[in-house]
């Protein structure tokens, strides 16, 4: 089981999982442990010959119960697809997946947070190719979460509603929006290619999302990765990040004041390259001050990206 | 192990008020695992857990989907 100590001086949880050390890392094509097992071949993590969507607690866990969860979600049985090339069937069906487990995970005292994310490419540390993502169930709120209930209270209201209003009217970083769904570059991108991708009604998390607008959302960000994709004309590396309301273990315990009726549904997607050659590291200003810089504007980015998706769709 | 009083806080059991859509039963049943699987929806997807054989849960969702082309 893992270990978790506080850093005063960074005011943070920090988790000592070291059994990961021993993680599956780049298997050979035939050994992977994400594929169905068929007749005759070794066992893998699924022991179906085939399978849509498959959830299992992960083997080499940063948390596990009784506190906290990590779970590995696997997209299809297809060892090479990925999230861009799935049906817009299993796309959909994925949300309402990820609205299962945060319904499950959140429910438990033990987690404060549940948080899917996807890992895409090498580059952000993938260790295993097949499509898939993951989901950690935090026994605490992490940083980031409680910067976003720090800016509703900076802000006097929903964080992310007041920015997406802001996004809106100012237009020149918006790359495309449906009925229920609104993809843009952030005004203060980190990432050369950062995007989130917001729920047009407030939405604190799947829970309170219509069928449709899971739908939408589906779309929304099948319609992003595709377009990341076309932007270099190769499967295009990122984290995706899914932000949703903090669950009941931190409503119930030290952070219940300051996260009630807090959170608003939002997926942003930070991705490593800055060119199609040069990746963006975190060096001296980012890792020892705190503050990003970039090479690009958001705007820029923007456009840049709004061809992308053109030529991909 | 987790200091501080971590392990304080008990994992509870599934929920019983799980959003709509997400408890209703049904009848499929499905090759391999090593209990009986309990079968549950979530809105248009059937789930299927099992427990492998070290223990740890697996989740199958399963939805009709078209055939491709």
């Amino acid at each position: 089981m893992s270990e978790l100590r506080f850093s005063e001086l960074r005011g943070e949880e920090v988790v000592y999982a070291i059994h990961r050390q021993e993680r599956t890392f780049l298997p050979a094509r035939d050994h992977c442990p994400l594929d169905a097992t068929l007749p005759g071949r070794p066992l893998t993590e699924i022991p179906f010959p085939s399978f849509q969507i498959a959830v299992f607690d992960n083997r080499f866990p940063a948390f596990e119960a009784p506190i906290g969860a990590a779970e590995v979600v696997v997209y299809t049985d297809d060892h090479d697809a990925s999230f861009a090339t799935l049906a817009p069937e299993r796309v959909e069906m994925l949300m309402w997946v990820w609205r299962h487990r945060y319904a499950e995970l959140g429910a438990r005292a033990d987690i404060d947070y549940v948080y899917i994310f996807e890992n895409r490419g090498v580059e952000v540390g993938v260790t295993l190719h097949h499509p898939h993502g993951q989901i950690y169930g935090y026994p605490f709120l992490p940083p980031v979460p409680a910067l976003e209930l720090a800016a509703d209270r900076r802000l006097g209201g929903c964080a992310p509603c007041a920015l997406l209003a802001r996004e809106l009217a100012d237009g020149r970083r918006i790359l495309f929006e449906n009925d229920s769904v609104v993809v843009y570059v952030p005004y203060a991108a980190r990432w050369a290619y950062e995007a989130h991708v917001v729920m047009r009604e407030h939405r604190p998390s799947l829970l309170q999302c219509e069928p449709d607008e899971l739908r939408a959302l589906g779309s929304a960000l099948q319609t992003l990765v595709r377009g990341y994709d076309a932007l270099f004309e190769e499967r295009f590396p990122y984290v995706m990040a899914v932000h949703q309301a903090p669950t009941v273990g931190a409503a119930r315990g030290a952070h219940a004041a300051a996260v009630a009726g807090h959170g608003h549904l939002h997926v942003e997607f930070y991705p490593p390259l800055r060119t199609a050659e040069k990746l963006k590291y975190l060096a001296g200003s980012e890792q020892g001050a705190g503050t990003f810089i970039s090479d690009t504007l958001p705007e820029e980015s923007a456009a840049e990206l709004r061809e992308a998706i053109a030529r991909a769709t | 192990m987790y200091p501080r009083g971590m392990a304080g806080k008990p994992a509870e059991p599934p929920p019983s008020d799980r959003p709509p859509g997400t408890d209703d039963q049904a009848d499929a049943h499905a090759p391999g695992g090593e209990r009986e699987p309990q079968h549950e929806c979530s809105g248009p997807v059937a789930i299927a857990r099992h427990l492998k054989g070290d223990g740890r849960a697996l989740i199958l969702y399963t939805r009709e989907e078209p055939p491709s082309a």
